[in-house]
């Protein structure tokens, strides 16, 4: 059995590294306040999460796939949201990567990338679906400099408290490309300069500045908003 | 964040990530539907439950009669044949060090899929994953010593097979 083979990769780590156990989410074990699973924890803990859910599912547990969709559905919708779909629109999108997650998960060598696969997936269909019914007309900054506050979508009535306002105020101020910039950078951890140059229309070499500038920007708006 | 310093990015972008997440929560109902609709597409393509269980139809060790002295890969490799629903999977295990074991196999009919090498410990995570062609033949290395099984995902999208667990 020497014939010519794929190499395999070796994507668990050395023996002696800690488990990769699911951490307690139950109430009650907890220390500090969880919203719920995968709201506004960062990508890498999210995405460790969905590799352990992927692995017991993987293992023959089929209800770890319940708990793979409860776990990234909320980043899924976030970065469908990003692309300014509508709700409809983007729970179409976010329903297609599952059934293409499903189709395809044998494609998914290294169970560490299943996070940052459905993110992609996502991503890349809803840049379709946003280009398909034209709302994909790139904005040019120079217009979009500052958005007063009255601006502020019927998104911002359901905030829940003053501090969230406070920062959904400081957010929605910034010019729309920063928007949503951030919010896929956010959401989506490393997220690639190519892709993402592509679909927001801007030469690649500007992401990393442009997103520098949008940081910033968001700094002084927090500060305006008396946050931080 | 600090108290005096200005926030770092991570912290910016932890902030962006509340505002959107409390500013335009996840539909209600939506986690349900989507859970729906995978358990549907699985169930579809003979997924989850429908996951075939290989039998162990035959085990032999290749290194009968070899003295302790030996070097520790030969004494310890050992061959498994694995069968269910007309494939058969023929593997062979050695040591490769002394922690870690290689795994030559052989699955017949050849055709493409994702072979799994998954712990079968409570740790219960995929090693290595290796993909093969029409050849059948596949090859993993460096495996931990311990209890795994093999999971076969054919290319095609029908059934994944799972080998009961065995020691490597």
């Amino acid at each position: 059995m020497t014939t010519t083979m794929a190499r395999p990769r070796v994507i668990w780590p050395p023996i002696g590294s800690p488990p990769n156990r699911r951490p307690p989410v139950e109430e009650g074990t907890v220390t500090r306040v969880r919203r719920g699973i995968g709201h506004a924890d960062a990508p890498a803990t999210v995405w460790s999460r969905a590799t352990a859910d992927f692995d017991r599912w993987l293992s023959g547990d089929s209800a770890a796939l319940d708990e793979l969709v409860a776990t990234m559905t909320p980043v899924l919708w976030q970065v469908a949201r990003s692309y300014r779909l509508s709700q409809e629109q983007a729970e179409d999108v976010v329903q297609n990567t599952w059934l293409t997650f499903v189709r395809k998960h044998s494609s998914i060598l290294d169970t560490a990338a299943v996070g940052a696969w459905l993110t992609l997936t996502t991503r890349r269909e809803a840049w379709r679906v946003a280009k398909r019914s034209g709302r994909d007309v790139p904005v040019e900054d120079e217009a979009l400099e500052s958005r007063v506050p009255t601006q502020r979508s019927a998104e911002s009535l359901v905030v829940e408290g003053d501090r969230n306002s406070l920062i959904w105020a400081a957010v929605e101020s910034l010019p729309e490309r920063c928007r949503r910039l951030l919010r896929v950078v956010a959401f989506s951890d490393r997220p690639d300069y190519a892709g993402l140059a592509e679909e927001l229309e801007m030469p690649i070499g500007s992401i990393g500045p442009t997103r520098g500038r949008c940081l910033g920007k968001l700094r002084d708006a927090l500060k305006d908003e008396g946050v931080s | 964040m600090g108290r005096s310093e200005e926030p770092t990015r991570d912290e910016l972008l932890g902030l962006v990530r509340q505002a959107y997440v409390s500013g335009d929560p996840v539909p209600g109902g939506l986690i349900s539907r989507m859970q729906a609709a995978a358990a549907g597409a699985a169930e579809e393509s003979g997924l989850g439950l429908d996951l075939e269980l290989m039998l162990l139809v035959e085990s032999s060790s290749e290194a009968l009669g070899v003295r302790s002295t030996a070097p520790a890969s030969a004494r310890s490799a050992y061959t498994l044949r694995f069968a269910q629903s007309g494939v058969d999977v023929l593997v062979r295990v050695a040591s490769d060090t002394d922690t870690t074991a290689r795994l030559d196999g052989w699955v017949v009919p050849g055709s493409p899929m994702t072979v799994r090498a998954i712990r079968a410990d409570e740790v219960r995570t995929p090693i290595v994953a290796v993909t093969l062609g029409a050849s059948g033949r596949f090859e993993l290395t460096s495996l931990p010593a311990g209890l795994i099984r093999l999971r076969f995902e054919p290319a095609d999208g029908s059934a994944a097979f799972l080998t009961p667990t065995f020691e490597i």
